[in-house]
């Protein structure tokens, strides 16, 4: 595949053998030699030559004098060159050809630099974290960082294909100390501070290893990949190995150890993704800082190594990094050494190879088990009861338990809440109960006060005398309209209407219950009316209502004693005190009258009218008389009305109005459809007419 | 000559790394919490770990950076004394001076350190738990003539009364000194270079030694274990 590529390139084998007869195949690059001679030949030159700023200058000229016998070959893909690398291990003898070609590739090696340098993104960022500290340096300062950057970058793109890994560690640490020399000698450096050359030093490591990350970690010729491989199934086999097998002092169960368990594992991966060296370095460090975080959470103090290396193998075990062997080889190798070997850094990258280390060697015994236990488990035949993956379950039940628990907590307290809430209502509704009840038998006590005198309808009758005119005026109407009395008698009770005209308004529910006793009302209310049902009405009148018992006391005890002067009506003596009780009570007591009055004030305006035809067409016989006779039932109608207004509030009172509504309402039906009705009617009204005269 | 890395920082001042080393339960935590929290109470105690500490002191007018590692003592991680002990200056070995067994594990960690660095390191043999007198089970006599047998000086100390500790380290820091100017001395002598050349000189070595911590951790880890 090469040879086509570059078929004139072929040459007689003798002459890729070392130079130093060795039997190896040499290598122009290494001015004939094979790697190991190279090395050899190298070191020699080194010692003769002075120092370090010289070897760098020894390492351009080679570079300047390579160019010139170089033939200008196009391998600018890294893959190929990785390929390529791969073969080399190989040590197929066409490869020997092709090493000289690409030997001679420098100038496709610049561009490889630039395109790295320009395809790196990490570049642009660390030239931003950066900065800072260069716009506090001198230009020639950077001047010369930039300088040291390049010729580093140049030195180890020449040198990647051709010296072993180990080489190329050797000149970046030795570039490391030429330039940290350089700092502290050249006079461009010396107003830059101790820190600052710290700094700088880091950033030109920095640079270079992002630049060079793809040539220099992991490379091909060395067995990385396969012990990347090796400790990534050694760590699949100990999956089992848990923090009690290593003494390891870690409380899974505590939810905040948990978390810094799993930061301590991301950060451990972080590892891998970090590309400079001391990135990757400060991810270690990252993970143990976490690690004694962890530790101090479980111990209670600051944690000793002894509580420290166990951890840190559980991480790594539970971790199981991805290239861990690579990532630690490629730090040990370019990372600056002085770095690696103080420094906190330093300290925790020795533990992470001591637990590398461990891992690599762990037996049964360093487990504490015994030995067959521990070869079933590293065969997969037994797990021990506690996994890790198990803990971790543990763990998310514990978690959700916790979660529930605290849900659990919240109900109750809620629950409980609600509880006090309810037996404070019930508390409430108990005192209400009994403010009821005393208000009730407070109203119990009271309301018998205020019934009695009113049920005694004889008080009422004793009072006659002042309303004698009253009944009068209404019993000629009715006589000399249908039966064609003397005007005298008609003029008589126009006369008295004159003289009271109040009466002539409450003459006409007078008329009603005058008139309802003779169709069998009295049987009904008699029934009805009891002391005991009136008691009920007022309990439940003055249990529901706000109203003051006193108003409904009185309304009732007026329904009590229209009924009851209702009971009396047979007699005509009891009929006239009964008619002349409401006249008489209402303008006395204002509540009735508030009720009463807006009852019959209508009924009061359109009564004169009915009246007035009377006065007027006497003679108009049974015509007029039809049309006189609805009127009674537009009374009975409001009473009816007065009755619902009371019946809202009074529910077994009404009950007892509403009879009496019903019986008056029939007794206007009757009288609207029955002449003979009307005529008994007229009869009856002679009857107390003449009554009326014979007292007058 | 590994161990000497890093002994000259650029700037003139000493660093040394210092491990701790001995059997689990001597006290190497306290010894070193104690130093470090003595000076610096304020500062360092608050510190979550007690395993790594890095401590400045001046001696002599000369700048001492002494970074001090704690090592896990339990003994299923003994094969792992090499990658703490690698390029160190100083070892300090406790035992506790009730625990006989402690001692004979000193007198192990001395024949590796021999064995691995040669007389490069500096060792302190500090017999720990002063304040435990009474149940003392190691002669003073027998840890004193052991100790001056392998060419290492014994403390006496007590973490809980502070006894002995800071002494140690003055101690210890002044044979590192002394032994890196030796070191350089021999360097410069052997070379016959200037003090100019000696620099890249040492940055030779450095790489030599480099390439050895690299084996050491791969490869050297597992032939030691």
């Amino acid at each position: 595949m090469y040879s086509t590529k570059n078929p004139s390139l072929r040459i007689n084998e003798a002459d890729l053998k070392c130079k130093n007869g060795c039997g190896y195949y040499g290598n122009a690059e290494w001015e004939g030699y094979c790697s190991k001679c190279h090395h050899e030949h190298i070191q020699r030159e080194r010692i003769k030559k002075s120092g370090g700023l010289r070897g760098l200058d020894h390492g351009e000229r080679d570079f300047v004098g390579d160019k010139h016998t170089r033939s200008p070959v196009g391998f600018s893909k890294f893959e190929e060159k990785k390929r390529q690398q791969a073969e080399k291990k190989t040590k197929l003898p066409k490869l020997s050809v092709f090493r000289k070609s690409s030997s001679s590739k420098d100038s496709s090696r610049a561009e490889q630099f630039q395109e790295l340098s320009n395809a790196a993104p990490e570049l642009e960022k660390l030239k931003q974290d950066y900065h800072d500290l260069f716009s506090l340096v001198s230009q020639s300062v950077q001047h010369d960082v930039c300088r040291f950057i390049t010729s580093l970058n140049t030195k180890i793109l020449k040198n990647a294909d051709l010296v072993s890994v180990e080489e190329l560690s050797e000149i970046v640490q030795n570039f490391y100390q030429v330039f940290a020399k350089r700092m502290e000698a050249n006079v461009i450096y010396a107003d830059v501070s101790q820190e600052k050359k710290e700094m700088l030093l880091d950033y030109v490591e920095k640079y270079v290893m992002t630049c060079l990350y793809t040539i220099l970690f992991c490379p091909p010729s060395t067995a990385d990949e396969e012990k990347d491989l090796s400790i990534q199934n050694r760590i699949r086999q100990l999956n089992w190995v848990n923090a009690q097998h290593l003494d390891c002092r870690i409380n899974e169960t505590k939810s905040e150890v948990c978390d810094l368990v799993y930061t301590a594992i991301s950060d451990m991966l972080g590892m891998d993704s970090a590309k400079a060296p001391q990135d990757k370095l400060n991810c270690v460090v990252r993970c143990c800082r976490n690690i004694f975080l962890l530790l101090q959470q479980s111990v209670g103090g600051p944690a000793s190594a002894d509580e420290f290396l166990p951890a840190l193998i559980f991480i790594v075990l539970k971790a199981n990094p991805a290239r861990l062997k690579s990532n630690i080889n490629y730090v040990t190798r370019f990372c600056n050494a002085s770095r690696l070997m103080s420094g906190e850094g330093g300290y925790y990258f020795t533990n992470l190879c001591c637990a590398v280390s461990f891992i690599e060697n762990l037996t049964a015994e360093s487990l504490n088990m015994a030995v067959e236990e521990f070869e079933q488990c590293m065969s997969g035949e037994v797990a021990p009861p506690s996994t890790w993956e198990s803990t971790l379950m543990m763990c998310e039940g514990m978690h959700l338990m916790y979660e529930q628990l605290a849900m659990l907590e919240d109900m109750h307290n809620r629950y409980s809440s609600f509880v006090d809430g309810a037996s404070g209502l019930k508390e409430e509704m108990h005192k209400f109960k009994s403010d009821i009840t005393k208000e009730v038998a407070l109203v119990l006590a009271r309301t018998p006060l205020t019934i009695q005198p009113k049920k005694a309808p004889t008080d009422i009758d004793s009072e006659n005398p002042s309303c004698e005119a009253l009944p009068a005026p209404i019993v000629p109407q009715v006589v000399a309209r249908q039966l064609g009395l003397e005007l005298a008698t008609v003029k008589k009770i126009e006369s008295t209407k004159d003289l009271q005209p109040d009466s002539r308004a409450s003459t006409p529910p007078r008329d009603c219950f005058s008139m309802s006793p003779p169709f069998g009302l009295n049987r009904s209310l008699d029934e009805l009316i009891t002391p005991d049902d009136i008691f009920a009405a007022q309990e439940s009148l003055s249990f529901v209502q706000e109203l003051t018992s006193v108003n409904y006391d009185i309304d009732l005890s007026d329904l009590s004693t229209e009924n009851s002067y209702a009971e009396d009506v047979p007699t005509a003596d009891e009929l006239r005190g009964g008619v002349v009780l409401p006249l008489e009570t209402r303008p006395t007591e204002d509540l009735t009258q508030s009720l009463l009055d807006t009852a019959e004030s209508p009924t009061g305006g359109l009564l004169p009218s009915p009246i007035k035809p009377v006065c007027t067409g006497e003679y108009q016989g049974f015509a007029a008389q039809g049309c006189q006779i609805p009127s009674i039932p537009c009374d009975t109608g409001d009473t009816q009305s007065l009755k619902f207004d009371t019946c809202g509030t009074v529910d077994p009172g009404s009950s007892q109005v509403s009879v009496v509504g019903e019986t008056v309402d029939s007794v206007a039906s009757d009288g609207r459809s029955g002449n003979k009705t009307e005529e008994t009617l007229v009869q009856i009204l002679s009857g107390i007419m003449t009554t009326f005269d014979t007292l007058f | 000559m590994a161990s000497t890395t890093g002994t000259v920082s650029s700037s003139g001042s000493y660093n040394f790394k210092v491990v701790l080393l001995g059997e689990g339960c001597v006290g190497k935590t306290s010894v070193m919490l104690r130093y470090v929290e003595d000076k610096f109470n304020e500062k360092h105690i608050t510190t979550l770990q007690a395993s790594f500490l890095n401590k400045k002191i001046n001696l002599g007018g000369k700048r001492v950076n002494l970074s001090i590692w704690d090592t896990a003592g339990q003994e299923k991680f003994h094969a792992l004394g090499p990658i703490y002990y690698r390029m160190s200056n100083g070892a300090i070995l406790v035992y506790d001076i009730t625990d006989e067994d402690s001692f004979q594990k000193v007198k192990n960690w001395v024949k590796e350190l021999k064995k691995m660095l040669g007389s490069e390191i500096c060792l302190i043999i500090a017999g720990n738990k002063l304040d435990l007198e009474k149940q003392r089970n190691v002669s003073v006599q027998d840890a004193e003539e052991y100790a001056n047998s392998v060419g290492a000086k014994h403390f006496h100390t007590s973490a809980k009364l502070n006894q002995g500790i800071e002494e140690m380290f003055l101690e210890l820091s002044q044979r590192m000194i002394e032994r890196a100017q030796e070191n350089n001395q021999q360097r410069a002598n052997s070379l016959g270079r200037s003090g100019s050349t000696r620099r890249n000189v040492v940055v030779v070595e450095d790489e030599d030694a480099i390439a050895q911590s690299k084996s050491g951790c791969c490869g050297g880890v597992s032939t030691a274990s």
